[in-house]
Formats: structure tokens, C-alpha cells, sequence
């Protein structure tokens, strides 16, 4: 058992999983400068059925390898193998092989050289050290790093850039007028921790706003609001909507107010609100201020449609033209695409006005020949004789 | 007569389930002429911009399409001095790409895109589309500042 605490002691990341057949597994450093600061790690298991002799042994490398699985590399393996008298003199002698292969195709050997993810994990040590609210968390290959706090998150990315070297890949997090953005001079993952939850915790008042707008009206745009919009708009009759704009950094001033609608309604509107526009209190919550504001004592509601069709603006048995079924109490769309994929419905009437509405297409006896302003195939129309 | 059912129809769903960033209306009873806003697309210089656009239905729609201008200033290799839009779905063919199966809510979302997305192959404007390809950095700053001069609140109490 010499052997085995030799190993031991020598390659502390490999364990002996197994006895039968003797079996060591884990990790086997490469130091590959003369100070052993530089080091790889490769993972391999290493199966020596006829423990202490090297007879069929056989060694395997993780996936990450890739270098290690090149052919000529793998003879060399062979022929160690074969020449090596004991378990630990083999493991040794892999190293130094290994590591000669590193030092003269550096960094092309493992998937994550010690080189540039030394800087990364010092900095995400630095960080998982100093307590925040910001949550962290990563992907498998620690390469994209991201940072939630309060349903909030930004996804980051290590890059070469010594002076920035941390980049955005996506955020849910808007741009502030008059704010240094997110990704502008940060030199650590600390700095940008930092400067997130600071943008998180500026924007939280103008959310609760947009929030309290969202609980109480009826808003028709954005449908899904997301963490960036900071307008909505508020669905006040048929004809009549109002866009407001929060800024974000003054929450509770009067913010930017834009009615759309028919005219007669905007400028009925326009009068009353510029009337009511003194009388806005930042002291008041947002929902009392619009009502107030518009003359209002309760939030409007859509009229409920019971036979809305969340499908598309035209049903399948309709006309894509007109759509519409009946067109002047004529009968239902009877002209149907040949195209199996396209099927669409016309009225002869409306396909014809358009058949004949398009310069070039051809007539042949008493047919219009075209193209289905649906698909685009070949499609033709009866034109009436007179 | 088709025209008057379309429109109808096309314009309550525009007032109860709008794409993203886009509103419109009649201006009037008669819905002939439409009102239009567009938020400028984000990622675009024109972000945080407010575009009034006018959209008038001739007759014969949807045989032909509707004309649409911008009414606010734009500064983009597709839209000119006086607010006119190429793009190929406002044209008839065989030339253009108009089809009376498109309806507006396409045609405004795709203005929209076009915003965001310039086609500097096809261009109104030709020193814009240059300036887009050659300069795009220049290009950007200029159409920023263009937005902010023409489609943004100034400040406080400019309720309009």
C-alpha cells in the first residue's frame, strides 16, 4: 500500500475510488512555470486492473481536454504507460509530459486557462466576500454572471479589457436620463454590484408609481409592462387614451401628459387638464393626482366584449379583404385560395376589384388572372360577361 | 363600401389591444384621416421620442393603400424633409408591396420597424442613407439630436 499513499501525497486531487480493479479519480495539476504558480488542472481517471503493475492499465481525460485527446499525445500515453515501473512514477512523468505540451501550445490545452480566469475568480472571490443584497449567480462555465436584486437582473460577461473588463450581455435595467450608464467605468465585479443596486434602489420609487397606475387603470400600452417602460397608457373611452410619461428620477412630479384620441374629445380634454395641472400635489399618491387631473371620480373600464376574438383581426370564414362574412348583404365569402397551405376565403367581388385594380395582370376569356394577396400563388377570378 | 366596414373594424382593435408603442384614432367622425403616435423604437436614436404621423384612407382602400406622413420631423434616410415614407408596402404593385390582406396595424408596426431599422439600400434622403453607411456614429448623434429637438418633451408644464 506504499503505492497508494504516494499518490497520495504527491496528487492530492486524485482520489482511489475503487480497490477492484484499483481505480484513482479527480484532478492532476500541471504547474507549468518554474514557481508552480501557474498551474492547469486536468481531470482524468486512471483504471490499473493489475495494481501494483501498469499490465492493461488504462487512463481516461475529462472532456474538457482537448488538446490531451490528439494522437500523437495519446501514443506517448501508451508508451509511458508501458515503460513506467510504479503508479506514481507514471503520474509523474504525465505531468512533466503535459506540461511540456502547455508550455509550447499555451493556452489552446484547457477549456478555462488559468490565465484570464485567475483575474475573474479573484474578483468573484472579492465579491462573494463582502456581504449584499444582490444575488449572484452563474452559469456552468462561470463565464456569464448574473446579478438579481428584487426581480430585477442584469447578465454580465468577463472580457479580455483590463480597464473594463466587464461587459453587459442583457439588462432588464433602463437607462436613466442624467444617470451614468450601467456599464460605463467599472473595474470590478464589486464596482458594478454596486452601482446596480444603486440604480435598482433609485428606480424603485418610480416602479411602486407605475405599479399603483397599473393596479388601478385600465392601461392598454405596454400590455406587459416591463422594468424599462416608463409610460403608459390609459384607456379613457372609445375614442380617448391618455400617454403619460413618469421621469423616472421625480416619481411624484406631474409627469409628461399626452392625450390621443379623437379631436373634438383632445382639445375637451386639453382645456380641463391644463385647468387642473396647478393642482397637482407631489405629496399625494399618483392615483389621486390623475383622477383630479382628468375631472375623475372613478377609473374607467373598457366595455366588456364578450365575443372578443383574441385571434387574429380576421376570422377564418371571413373575407381577408374585406374582412368581414357578409359584404352588403351578399352571401358569405365563397372564393377560396387553391393553395392547400394558404385556404384563405374572398368575396368574388372584393377579390375582382383587386385582381383588376393591379396593372398587368392578364385576362383570359372571362377570367382575371392574379396572385392570392394572401400567398402569393396564382389565383384567378370570374369576371361577369356582358 | 368595403372601406367603411374595414376601417371600423380595424380601428377598435387599434384602440383596445395596440402593438407596443403605437396609438391611433380617428381624428374626426368620419375615418378618413387617422391620427398616429409612435414611440421611438428602443436601441434606436429615436428612443424616448414621440412621432405624430397622419394616415389618410382613400376611397378605395383597401384596394389601395393609405397614405402615411409624418407630421413631426424625422431625421432618417427613409423619410424626408416633408414627412413622406418610402417603404414598399405603401406602394402598389407590381412595384410596391401593398396587398389588401395587410392591414394597418401591419403597416404601423412596420413604419415602426423601419424607424429602428433603416434601409439605406432605397433611400429618400440619399446624404442621410450616406451618412448611415459611412458614419453611422455621426449619423446616430445627429438623429438624437433631431429627436430631442422635435419628438420630446422640453420640460415641465409643456402639456400639450
Amino acid at each position: 500500500m506504499d503505492g497508494v499513499s504516494e499518490v497520495l501525497r504527491w496528487h492530492p486531487g486524485l482520489a482511489l475510488v475503487s480497490e477492484s480493479p484499483f481505480t484513482w479519480d479527480g484532478l492532476l495539476n500541471i504547474p507549468w512555470d518554474i514557481g508552480g504558480n501557474q498551474c492547469t488542472r486536468i481531470r482524468i481517471k486512471f483504471i490499473v486492473p493489475e495494481y501494483p503493475y501498469l499490465n492493461d492499465a488504462k487512463l481516461y481525460f475529462g472532456p474538457d481536454v482537448t488538446l490531451l485527446h490528439h494522437r500523437k499525445f495519446d501514443a506517448t500515453v501508451q508508451s509511458l504507460l508501458r515503460s513506467a515501473s510504479t503508479v506514481s512514477s507514471f503520474l509523474r512523468q504525465l505531468q512533466m509530459h503535459a506540461c511540456h505540451i502547455i508550455k509550447t501550445k499555451s493556452g489552446i490545452c484547457h477549456g478555462t486557462t488559468a490565465h484570464t480566469g485567475k483575474g475573474m475568480l479573484d474578483d468573484l472571490k472579492n465579491a462573494l466576500n463582502t456581504p449584499s443584497d444582490v444575488q449572484l449567480s452563474s452559469n456552468s462555465n462561470l463565464d456569464l454572471i448574473k446579478l438579481t436584486l428584487k426581480d430585477v437582473s442584469i447578465v454580465i460577461r468577463r472580457n479580455s479589457n483590463s480597464i473594463n473588463p466587464w461587459e453587459i450581455v442583457t439588462s432588464y435595467l433602463p437607462e436613466i436620463p442624467g444617470v451614468e450608464p450601467l456599464g460605463k467605468n467599472v473595474s470590478s465585479l464589486l464596482d458594478i454590484r454596486k452601482k446596480f443596486q444603486m440604480h435598482v434602489q433609485l428606480l424603485e420609487k418610480t416602479w411602486h408609481t407605475l405599479f399603483l397606475i397599473d393596479r388601478n387603470f385600465h392601461v392598454i400600452d405596454p400590455l406587459e409592462p416591463k422594468h424599462h417602460h416608463f409610460y403608459r397608457r390609459i384607456y379613457l373611452s372609445q375614442i380617448l387614451s391618455v400617454l403619460i410619461t413618469i421621469d423616472p428620477l421625480h416619481p411624484n412630479e406631474h409627469p409628461h401628459i399626452k392625450l390621443m384620441g379623437c379631436n373634438t374629445e383632445t382639445e375637451k380634454y386639453t382645456e380641463i387638464i391644463s385647468k387642473n395641472l396647478e393642482n397637482w400635489d407631489p405629496e399625494n399618491d399618483i392615483i389621486q393626482n390623475l383622477l383630479s387631473l382628468l375631472n375623475l371620480t372613478e377609473f374607467p373600464q373598457p366595455p366588456i366584449d364578450d365575443n372578443k376574438d383574441k385571434g387574429g383581426i380576421v376570422n377564418d370564414d371571413e373575407c381577408c379583404i374585406c374582412f368581414s362574412y357578409e359584404l352588403d348583404n351578399e352571401q358569405a365569402p365563397e372564393k377560396i385560395c387553391d393553395n392547400r397551405k394558404c385556404k384563405r376565403r374572398f368575396h368574388t367581388l372584393c377579390l375582382r376589384t383587386w385582381l383588376q385594380g393591379v396593372a398587368g395582370n392578364e385576362i383570359v376569356f372571362d377570367h382575371i388572372c392574379g396572385k392570392c394577396p394572401n400567398c402569393g400563388e396564382n389565383i384567378s377570378c370570374s369576371i361577369p360577361c356582358y | 363600401m368595403q372601406k367603411a366596414s374595414r376601417i371600423k373594424k380595424e380601428l377598435a382593435r387599434l384602440v383596445e389591444d395596440p402593438p407596443e408603442g403605437i396609438s391611433c384614432y380617428a381624428k374626426a367622425d368620419k375615418m378618413d384621416v387617422l391620427s398616429v403616435s409612435i414611440m421611438g423604437p428602443n436601441n434606436s436614436p429615436y428612443n424616448g421620442g414621440l412621432f405624430q404621423l397622419e394616415v389618410e384612407i382613400p376611397d378605395n382602400y383597401p384596394f389601395e393603400p393609405p397614405r402615411i406622413k409624418f407630421l413631426t420631423p424625422v431625421y432618417h434616410p427613409n423619410i424626408d424633409n416633408s414627412g413622406r415614407i418610402c417603404m414598399d408596402l405603401l406602394k402598389m404593385p407590381p412595384k410596391g408591396g401593398w396587398k389588401p390582406t395587410i392591414n394597418l396595424e401591419n403597416l404601423l408596426t412596420a413604419v415602426q420597424h423601419l424607424l429602428g431599422n433603416p434601409n439605406p439600400d432605397d433611400p429618400l434622403m440619399t446624404e442621410i442613407a450616406e451618412e448611415y453607411c459611412i458614419n453611422k456614429a455621426e449619423f446616430e448623434r445627429k438623429a438624437r439630436q433631431s429627436t430631442y429637438k422635435n419628438a420630446k418633451k422640453k420640460r415641465k408644464n409643456d402639456f400639450e
